[in-house]
């Protein structure tokens, strides 16, 4: 009996202990993906020489172009530069219009006190990888490249390629910092994508609601469709938003209370400054009929 | 021996009749003025997804989906965009999509466009010639075709004729490092769709009954022959 219990005690201490292995090793990633997800990489664009990503992600619109960087999560860490300190190899898509991703190794070199981008490395453009390891102070990447018949979503060739940092060939991407003549002054340039942050605002189900709200004011302004630019919390089930109503450029700030999962219009003042002209273009566009309550 | 088969008799294989229709019905998007066709979107349906067998991760931020559409570019044209519900998958909206998409390259080489500082587009008033471009502008962006053909024209060529422009692709790529294969990819692209393009139109059942434009499939100047698929053909 006793050896019966001990055995059952040995699986549970076992499954404890590869249990407590599993959570580590998904913590130590995730803080990975986030320390490498928020890093700044450098583009290979004069337009916009850096960007600093956001939860892997960032795109910086500049009039009709933009500049987009992603991460998908394939990385590793070593000592590449050979000086005992630990860097870290990221794949990085990038794109510049078009359907065109150029995916790139990029070396992020720790300087002492943080990781920072020195070189890249080509890929291929669409590559498909399948794992990036460190292997002796170089990395080795295994992917799926594109060979006479692919399609463009669907490479085929399997290669595996290791790259040595000090070693890089020619084709080796060397960060310029300085800007093109015609590159976009900061403030030309956007960061945030709102479409996705009016789509996350919608799918909070606030707005169906304010709707609700609305459609039981007396005021002919209450009866116009709106769309909820920006939304902001103040206290608990309170929240406050600054909302488009369709056809004026003026934007208005509504202040809800919320009781018994009903809201309740609080305040409306009107903002002072209206929205900007490119702004309220891009609601006036297709991509964002859907948020028009 | 049996013949091997064309990359194009193998995607329409896989073109069923609800993907037909979904063609048909987003080529209605394209101007009686252009030359684009329900051909060039089966041939850039084949060339992007190989006719939908390979879409990648929906909530990708990358290309993705039926016409392997950039999310700006997808959500730019009213689709959703999100990993529970990804419309880039939809061959009906996608394929919208990518053909207004399509219509408006179409437009900005049609007439002078700014697309920003000095990259402006040279009218490109001969509609198969445009073809080119817009299919360029499909793969690289219209700010890449645009800023070669500005080099050509600044070089003595001709900013109309995609000849001249395509030698300036690498000069106009702003990523010196891998502006080679940038340009040899739109070249190889643009080849190979307009290709495509030309054999679905004698091939494939879509848009029957329709009859070609007069020299929509021809030549308006010099052609040559290159081997695509381990076949001769002959290109314009």
């Amino acid at each position: 009996m006793l050896t019966r219990v001990g055995k059952i005690g040995t699986c549970i201490v076992f499954f404890l202990i590869c249990c407590a292995v599993l959570l580590s090793r998904a913590q130590s990633k995730a803080s990975a993906e986030k320390l490498l997800g928020s890093m700044t990489y450098f583009t290979g664009t004069p337009d916009v020489p850096k960007l600093t990503l956001v939860d892997g992600s960032r795109t910086a619109y500049y009039g009709r172009l933009y500049v987009s960087l992603n991460m998908e999560g394939h990385y590793c860490f070593g000592d590449f530069n050979r000086d005992g300190l630990k860097d870290a190899a990221v794949v990085i898509s990038e794109n510049e219009g078009g359907n065109l991703d150029d995916y790139s190794l990029t070396f992020l070199i720790n300087d002492g006190t943080k990781l920072v981008h020195k070189k890249s490395v080509h890929l291929d453009f669409w590559a498909i990888i399948n794992s990036v390891k460190e292997r002796a102070g170089k990395v080795a990447v295994d992917l799926f490249v594109h060979q006479e018949g692919d399609c463009n979503a669907g490479p085929t060739k399997r290669v595996k390629k290791v790259f040595d940092y000090g070693n890089l060939g020619p084709d080796t991407l060397v960060p310029v910092v300085q800007k093109s003549e015609w590159a976009p002054s900061e403030a030309d340039l956007r960061y945030v994508d709102r479409n996705q942050e009016i789509q996350d605002i919608c799918d909070t189900g606030i707005p169906a609601r304010i709707r609700k709200t609305f459609d039981h004011q007396d005021d002919a302004i209450f009866a116009q469709k709106f769309m909820v630019v920006e939304m902001a919390p103040i206290d608990s089930g309170s929240f406050q938003a600054v909302i488009l109503f369709e056809g004026t450029p003026h934007s208005f700030w509504v202040g809800f209370l919320t009781i018994k999962n009903e809201c309740v219009l609080r305040d409306i003042e009107e903002l002072p400054n209206p929205l900007g002209e490119m702004f309220l273009d891009e609601t006036r566009s297709l991509a964002y009929e859907r948020f028009w309550m | 021996m049996p013949k091997k088969q064309s990359n194009v008799d193998v995607w329409l294989g896989r073109e069923t009749p609800r993907v037909r229709k979904a063609l048909e019905s987003a080529s209605r998007h394209f101007g009686s003025d252009s030359r684009l066709t329900v051909h060039t979107l089966e041939a850039v349906y084949g060339r992007e997804s190989s006719f939908g067998t390979m879409m990648r991760k929906p909530g990708s931020s990358a290309a993705a989906g039926h016409f392997h559409l950039e999310p700006k570019t997808a959500r730019r044209y009213g689709l959703n965009v999100s990993k529970k519900n990804d419309e880039r998958f939809d061959i009906n909206k996608s394929s919208s999509a990518a053909a207004r998409y399509l219509r408006d390259l179409d437009k900005a080489f049609s007439k002078k466009t700014t697309i920003w500082g000095p990259s402006k587009t040279v009218p490109v008033n001969s509609a198969s010639e445009r073809k080119k471009f817009v299919v360029g502008a499909y793969n690289a962006g219209e700010r890449h075709i645009a800023d070669a053909q500005r080099l050509a024209q600044k070089a003595g060529r001709d900013p109309r004729l995609w000849s001249d422009v395509q030698k300036f692709l690498e000069s106009a790529s702003p990523k010196k490092d891998r502006a080679k294969e940038k340009a040899r990819e739109i070249q190889q692209y643009v080849e190979k769709v307009l290709l495509y393009e030309i054999e679905f139109a004698q091939k494939s059942p879509a848009g029957k009954g329709k009859t070609a434009k007069k020299g929509e499939y021809r030549c308006t100047e010099g052609g040559r022959w290159v081997t695509i698929d381990d076949r001769p053909v002959y290109i314009c």
